[in-house]
């Protein structure tokens, strides 16, 4: 293309829309419908039963715990929670689903009407994206296939892992805004306490539902529903590459039908899953009644939701007067946020404190290569080091030498200057 | 009411079930007359009633948490018609039908 | 000894295992020894698909140790035979299917797990109607049973082998499935008392599914302190089974011998009426005036949508079983027919496995769910659910305690019969209202036509079998004085 022709590629001319779908498996001890232990990383086949394994004459009974996590997530995403919701017979004909048929909460969910604020759009407005649905599920078989030999290898260990599914409306218009979502998403599950969170680990699994229309159009054109991306980057990527799909098609002319895509993160493409024409649902489980959560555990559910990060944020700001950018670090996590806290509590300054945390303390962690949940340096340490700090028995260096050997021996600071090795140059002595 | 044999083939296929020409035309004649005879059901004043699904349904009856699996008599793989290393090996062939798996219920 | 063991009521024999007069292994060598006779015969009953002689010696000898110590169960020492699609973990659990020959499953119903504890040996699984299918047990992989009190005609479905065992007299009682009829058909063909409880009221956990809403588990008895007693051992809330109701078991054999002064037994009138055969109308009217004679007061009922609940019941069936049977594909366990792709195994599978009544079914369902979804059979049939509820509760509200009719049009066809579609389409016409709304039934002998045996059925509101067994046992003792005692 020459200097002077400036075409305007498909994508410019089209917004792109995307509502995401994602997978949360749920920290229980014991299956969904079942009491098999949730440990999937056992030999295979050793957590499996008649009923996991959908033999003949099982029945399914459901997890109370189960109910609890994803009730606090709802409660969590600012969802209605339904006093009643149902579990349909799905079709499912695939090696991983033993029953022949999933168990959903398809046309009455657990919750619906939430909300999750992501960033701000300019100028200043919040970008929120809406949850439509949150519905109390099961995980599939593990399927491993075996390319030379037209086999795969099930492992049932994982089947019927309790799991939440989250179902956003199309309020998303980038690639940018879904990895944000996610990265909002999974803060805010770390802190409700219901899920290993981690994504790459086969924990969060995402479906990506993608179209395009014309600046302004406001009805929906059809979508691709893009399956089992399993990082933040396999979203991105999977995002733009069926954006640019849609708006060639689009700038062609030709149809575009809803479909559903396989997405291969390693080539970069996605493969049509052909559709069948088939019966799927054969109507609520004659097996299960309908889940009907009473009015009082609900309240008790809300009155024990966790503080949640936005909340806490605000109370940062408000509660310790933080700047914005300390409080973004001090809460990216639930347990840097206690630490902070537990620190600030005892020693009374709470911007010291956070100077600390967000500067020493974070610098040791790299250093030492430890989780903050195995660091050596109680908070209680921390703020007796710092109240020493503060009443001039150590100067800023000195102080910063003792925290250095505290993260290195889980000493207290009162030992490290009892000894006379340890105390550092200038510490003023007694009398 | 009435089933067509091209009716019975796609019911076949969605069921999993094989069923080849000469025997739908027959099993079309069949279901045609068990049809007929469900006609009646079309019939009856329903105006207003709640369909029922189950008998006396009183609420879900909820398990706690607890890791206390059903005991079997033998391990799952041993049931398996064929197993390899501890897993339940089965036939598949991504490139076919079988590419589905994961895909798990529409939203 | 010149006398049946069988023929010894089940405390007779229990009291005299706990005096040391008997032995359980007797009863469990007569009933074996009952059992060869009938399938040595030049006609073979062909009562059973699996029997175990070895098992239930091991069973009974281990119930002598046993006699010491733990408290003395109500079935003590009394052989039992198990329908074929209830799970048990010795014996082969085949539903009547080719796809289940060789399974065994590796746990056991909730319902054989409490009749064992309750001291009763499994000495055989009964042949039934492929998954439950079926009115005449012509339709099982493993052949067609045949009626021991009908020369040359069927044994009823679905599970006529347990209910002809009984009848044959190898054991005294038998459990199975009763999905539209599945336990009080045949128990009425072959002259048995037979039992479908209240929804919930005995676990579900193990019996195969067939149509999870409609499916019971059912019991067959000698008679109906046989039932009422096995009743008590089996039923109870079980956490396994999500319907499974939290009710109170009632002490049944109390309610046996009691008078029938205040009762009132409603007689269902049926619009579609004039298919039922004159001997079975006059053997049921006969019924009646016993009822009378024991001091009940006899009325008449019309529920308006009576003649609606099989077609309902067939719907609502055949669309439940293609979910339910949906699991059925080689994979993990039964049958496999191997290929190269998933989708291909399963359907080969199921194609060899699946017999053609069970085609027939998941196919009529499969259009019932699919495109023919539009004209909303399914919908309707489970409004008719809801007006049928309505129905016998209008009926039991109007001061009505029982109410009764035939179990089956007719008496047992002749074998040839069997697979006439319009003799097959009226057999559960009385029986599928109970399954629809889960109110309990009871079949029991009223007589017999040309020798052959007629049943009657006694339908009570929810939890109330108490109420069948009072009517039943009552009406038991007056036709055992009638014909000579």
């Amino acid at each position: 293309m020459s200097a002077t022709e400036v075409e305007p590629r498909p994508e410019e001319e089209f917004e792109l829309v995307v509502g995401l779908e994602i997978r949360v498996p749920l920290r229980t001890r014991s299956k969904l419908f079942c009491g098999c232990a949730t440990r999937a990383a056992d030999p295979p086949n050793v957590n499996a039963c008649p009923i996991c394994l959908a033999l003949p004459g099982a029945l399914p009974v459901l997890n109370l715990h189960a109910v609890e996590l994803a009730v606090r997530t709802a409660l969590g995403l600012d969802c209605v929670v339904h006093p009643v919701s149902v579990y349909e017979r799905i079709r499912c004909d695939a090696p991983d689903e033993p029953k022949g048929y999933s168990l959903v909460q398809r046309s009455r969910p657990l919750a619906s009407g939430g909300r999750l604020q992501i960033g701000r759009r300019e100028p200043g407005t919040p970008l929120e994206v809406r949850i439509a649905a949150v519905r109390l599920g099961e995980e599939g078989a593990t399927v491993r296939h075996l390319r030379r030999d037209h086999t795969a290898l099930l492992d049932f260990n994982r089947a019927g892992h309790p799991s939440v599914q989250l179902v956003t409306e199309p309020d998303m218009r980038s690639g940018a805004e879904a990895v944000a979502f996610l990265h909002v998403l999974r803060q805010l599950l770390a802190y409700l306490n219901v899920s290993e969170t981690a994504m790459d680990r086969g924990g969060i699994r995402v479906n990506a539902h993608v179209s395009a229309r014309g600046f302004g159009e406001t009805a929906l054109r059809p979508k691709s529903r893009v399956l089992e991306l399993r990082s933040a980057g396999a979203v991105a990527r999977a995002i733009s590459w069926t954006f640019s799909r849609h708006t060639s098609l689009h700038a062609s002319g030709a149809r575009v039908e809803h479909e559903t895509l396989r997405w291969d993160d390693v080539r970069g493409v996605g493969t049509v899953v052909p559709a069948r024409d088939e019966v799927r649902a054969f109507g609520p489980d004659p097996d299960l009644p309908p889940l009907v959560l009473d009015s009082d555990w609900l309240d008790r559910m809300h009155r024990d939701l966790p503080e949640r990060p936005a909340e806490r944020r605000h109370r940062f700001l408000t509660e310790y007067r933080l700047a914005e950018r300390e409080v973004e670090v001090l809460t990216a996590s639930p347990g840097r946020a206690d630490y902070f806290e537990g620190v600030a509590r005892r020693h009374g300054d709470a911007p010291t404190a956070a100077r600390w945390v967000t500067g020493e303390v974070l610098t040791a962690l790299r250093r030492e290569r430890t989780p903050l949940g195995r660091f050596r340096v109680r908070p209680a340490d921390l703020a007796t080091l710092l109240n020493l700090l503060r009443d001039g028995v150590l100067s800023d260096e000195s102080a910063r030498e003792v925290f250095r050997i505290m993260a290195r021996t889980g000493q207290r600071p009162e030992q490290i200057l009892e000894r006379p090795s340890a105390s550092p140059p200038d510490a003023p002595r007694d009398g | 009411m009435r089933i067509t044999a091209d009716e019975v083939l796609s019911a076949a296929q969605s069921a999993a079930i094989h069923v080849d020409a000469p025997r739908a035309a027959t099993l079309a004649t069949e279901l045609t007359r068990c049809l007929e005879a469900l006609a009646p059901l079309l019939a009856f004043d329903a105006a207003g009633v709640e369909p029922a699904v189950a008998v006396g349904a009183v609420g879900m009856p909820l398990r706690a948490d607890e890791s206390e699996p059903i005991a079997m008599r033998e391990p799952a793989v041993a049931l398996a018609p064929h197993a390899r290393d501890g897993f339940i090996a089965v036939p598949y062939d991504p490139s076919s039908a079988d590419g589905e798996v994961g895909a798990g219920p529409q939203a | 000894m010149t006398e049946p063991e069988e023929a010894r009521r089940i405390v007779e024999f229990r009291d005299g295992v706990l005096v040391g007069e008997r032995a359980p292994q007797e009863a469990v060598a007569a009933a074996l020894t009952r059992m060869s006779h009938v399938a040595a015969e030049p006609d073979d009953l062909n009562l059973f698909i699996s029997v175990d002689a070895d098992a239930a010696g091991g069973c009974a000898r281990d119930l002598e140790v046993r006699l010491g110590d733990s408290e003395p169960g109500t079935l003590l020492g009394t052989p039992i035979v198990i329908g074929d699609n209830l799970a048990t973990s010795t014996l082969r659990t085949t539903c009547g299917s080719q796809m289940l020959a060789d399974y065994v499953s590796p746990y056991q119903a909730t319902a054989v797990q409490r009749v064992r504890a309750a001291g009763a040996i499994v000495v055989a699984k009964a042949n039934l109607d492929e998954f439950g299918m079926g009115v005449s047990t012509t339709r099982s992989a493993y052949g067609a049973t045949r009626n021991p009190a009908a020369p040359g005609r069927v044994s009823g479905g679905a599970n006529g082998g347990a209910a002809a065992a009984v009848a044959a007299g190898c054991v005294r009682v038998a459990l199975a499935s009763d999905t539209g009829g599945g336990v009080r058909h045949p128990a009425a063909l072959c002259g048995v008392v037979g039992l479908k409880p209240t929804y919930g009221r005995i676990s579900r956990f193990g019996l195969v599914a067939l149509a999870p809403s409609l499916d019971h588990v059912g019991i067959v008895g000698a008679t109906v302190e046989d039932v009422a007693l096995t009743l008590g051992a089996v039923a109870g809330h079980d956490p396994l089974d999500p319907t499974s109701a939290d009710v109170v078991v009632e002490m049944y054999v109390d309610a046996l011998g009691h008078s029938l002064r205040g009762t009132v037994v409603g007689v269902l009138r049926h619009r579609d009426d004039e298919a039922v055969q004159p001997a079975v109308r006059h053997l049921c009217d006969a019924a009646a005036e016993r009822f009378r004679r024991l001091g009940a007061e006899v009325r008449e009922v019309r529920p308006p949508h009576l003649h609606l609940a099989q077609p309902a019941y067939q719907v609502i069936a055949a669309c439940e079983a293609v979910s339910s049977l949906a699991r059925f594909d080689g994979s993990r366990f039964g049958a496999r027919v191997e290929a190269t792709s998933w989708r291909t195994m399963a359907e080969r599978s199921r194609s060899a496995g699946f017999g053609q009544e069970v085609v027939r079914r998941l196919l009529l369902g499969t259009h019932l769910l699919g495109v023919a979804r539009r004209e909303g059979l399914l919908r309707r049939a489970q409004q008719l659910r809801a007006l049928m509820a309505d129905d016998f509760r209008t009926a039991f509200a109007s001061g009505v305690h029982v109410l009764f009719s035939p179990t089956a049009p007719g008496v047992a066809c002749i074998s040839g019969e069997a697979e006439n579609p319009e003799v097959h389409a009226v057999q559960e016409r009385y029986t599928a209202a109970a399954n629809l709304i889960g109110v309990p039934a009871l079949s029991i002998p009223v007589g017999r036509a040309d020798g052959l045996p007629v049943g009657g059925q006694l339908i009570a509101p929810h939890f109330a079998e108490r109420t069948l067994f009072a009517v039943a046992s009552a009406h038991e003792r007056l036709l055992f004085e009638e014909l000579g005692g």
